[in-house]
């Protein structure tokens, strides 16, 4: 009996927060590297708008959408991104993870191995990162041309953010997994997570037609950003969508992160029965 | 110690598979037997040495007694429970240190990883503060609890990471290389906490080391392993007379003299006034020796060596490779 009131008074969410807090004060261990690596990490992320820009200098439109139209859809991707970042971004160390032992000692603890990975070792320059993204999406939102008012649009920016964090997140747990199979695999996994980080940051009409396929019905990265802001700039889909698809982002998430987690536990089961 | 069992393999297996390059892309798979059926049964309140070389299999066992890989074949059971599927409810239990591997947060001081994982393990608050007491008094933690983990000595450090494996009251420990790396004075404050942990606290400990004096002072069992199976398992005094090592009787003569010819001896050094006379099997009398050698010269100072324990295993090793 006392073990399950202690239980509930020490919930998951709670040690979450605790190891967190953590990595936040080992963070401010080192306080100038620490705003060093925020600013630097806000600048070269930024590199990335810079090239939409360098983009449009050659030509006026990217597959009939305008330049603000392309930043707005560059501010959500990458907000959305680099939120999914600082959420599970810990999951790159995890081929690191497995040659040094590091994940066994998660295992030797009376919790779930995901959860602990997620509240260690938290990049909280990762911040930089999402004021970047948070810049680019206020260009986009005061200079293209948004049709409702103000509320919807702020309704809307919110559940596509929602629905882009749970669709990266779900690539990225998905992608990371190939690591209980093959430890040396993380460029295979980079190849989906920050390959979709710069696929969704452009037009879908940009890319061929099986690409197109894959971004929507497979590894569902239309719905984190493209139809959030053809909903935002209240344009129809070139390519046959309902505009409703502009809500989907959260559903589909969801959806996704349930399979991502089915791959993440299979992955688990087959490194703890054959080792590494 | 009770006669109730805690540790149980039975026949236990684990085969891991590698690759190994033949040419540039050319991978030829190969199995290779970590642990080739392994029987062991560890009674609680037990202190068992688990000794072995170097990819004998030790860590792998540890591993499958903790649930982070599951056997190929046999089982295994800690209190009855699968390891595997019982995990969770089995890590509030026991306690683990990897000598190698600390567990602590390294740029946070000492006193935050014990908060931490008091969360982790969820220790009520009560419990928590009395353990904190006696391992702090214990460890003598004192003055190194404000430290960032970064900046504490390897011994330091060891006794953090001990205390940290403490400190939700495990009924069972499993330690793999404790005292590796300590300076002297270290490793036996290391063994003095040990053994009152398993005499005053009843804790059962698994303790795997290439320490021979931890096993000496500690266990006075002894499984050892080689190439994934058990070579020997009983007291420490049954492993020397397994392994055929016997004690030696050192004599100093009152001056420089041809090896003494004493029966039941082999003469396996001469050093000036020093003769080691090494017995040729435990049956023969150190103190018929001694008599023998003063009847043949003059004998100024006796010492009788126990054999060294570390050529005891070898010689358990060579045997268990035969």
């Amino acid at each position: 009996m006392a073990e399950a009131t202690a239980d509930r008074r020490l919930g998951p969410g709670r040690v979450y927060a605790r190891l967190v807090g953590a990595e936040v004060r080992s963070a401010m261990e080192y306080p100038a590297s620490f705003a060093l690596g925020v600013v630097s990490s806000l600048l070269l992320t930024g590199l990335s708008l810079v090239g939409v820009a360098a983009v449009f200098t050659n030509v006026d439109e990217l597959s009939g959408w305008t330049a603000e139209e392309v930043v707005l859809l560059y501010g959500l991707a990458s907000t959305g991104f680099y939120l999914t970042d600082l959420l599970v971004g810990q999951l790159d160390e995890l081929g690191l993870m497995i040659r040094t032992g590091t994940l066994d000692v998660l295992l030797l603890r009376p919790r779930r191995v995901l959860p602990q990975i997620l509240a260690g070792d938290v990049d909280l320059r990762s911040l930089g990162k999402v004021a970047q993204g948070l810049v680019a999406l206020a260009i986009g939102l005061s200079l293209a041309d948004l049709a409702p008012s103000p509320a919807a649009v702020a309704l809307r920016v919110l559940v596509a953010l929602v629905g882009a964090t749970a669709i990266y997140a779900a690539v990225w747990i998905a992608s990371i997994s190939i690591c209980f199979w093959l430890v040396d695999s993380r460029e295979v996994s980079a190849a989906f997570t920050y390959g979709g980080r710069d696929m969704s940051s452009y037009p879908l009409g940009i890319y061929g037609q099986a690409l197109r396929e894959v971004a929507r019905f497979v590894i569902p990265l239309a719905f984190a950003a493209y139809y959030p802001t053809l909903g935002l700039v209240g344009r129809a889909d070139p390519l046959g969508g309902s505009p409703a698809l502009a809500w989907a982002g959260p559903l589909v998430g969801a959806v996704a992160l349930a399979v991502a987690l089915a791959v993440w536990r299979t992955g688990l089961r087959a490194y703890r029965s054959t080792g590494a | 110690m009770s006669d109730e069992v805690l540790i149980e393999l039975a026949g236990a297996e684990k085969v891991f598979s590698q690759r190994i390059r033949r040419g540039r892309l050319r991978r030829q798979r190969r199995d290779v037997r970590a642990v080739d059926g392994i029987d062991l049964t560890v009674r609680r309140g037990e202190m068992v040495g688990y000794l072995g070389p170097n990819g004998a299999g030790k860590s792998t066992t540890v591993k499958m007694l903790t649930g982070i890989l599951v056997p190929s074949g046999g089982t295994v059971r800690v209190d009855g429970l699968d390891p595997n599927r019982h995990r969770i409810e089995l890590a509030r239990r026991v306690g683990v240190v990897f000598g190698q591997r600390s567990q602590l947060w390294p740029d946070l001081p000492l006193v935050d990883s014990f908060e931490l994982l008091r969360h982790i393990y969820a220790v009520p608050a009560a419990d928590y503060r009395a353990r904190r007491a006696e391992l702090d008094e214990l460890l003598d933690l004192g003055d190194i609890l404000a430290t960032p983990v970064r900046q504490l000595s390897l011994g330091q450090r060891m006794r953090g990471d001990l205390a940290a494996a403490l400190l939700h009251g495990p009924e069972l420990v499993y330690l793999d290389e404790p005292t590796i790396g300590l300076d002297v004075v270290a490793k036996d404050r290391v063994r003095r906490f040990l053994a009152h942990l398993n005499a005053e606290r009843g804790v059962t400990v698994l303790l795997t080391t290439h320490d021979l004096v931890d096993v000496e002072r500690l266990c006075r069992r002894v499984v050892v392993i080689d190439h994934g199976r058990v070579v020997h398992d009983g007291d420490l005094a049954a492993l020397v007379r397994a392994s055929g090592a016997t004690r030696t009787v050192v004599v100093t003569l009152a001056e420089p003299g041809p090896p003494l010819d004493v029966p039941g001896v082999v003469v396996a050094e001469v050093d000036g006034v020093r003769q080691r006379l090494r017995l040729t099997s435990e049956d023969v009398s150190a103190s018929a020796v001694v008599a023998a050698a003063m009847a043949r010269a003059e004998v100024v100072d006796i010492a009788v060596e126990e054999p060294a324990i570390d050529e005891v295993v070898a010689a358990v090793y060579q045997r268990g490779l035969a």
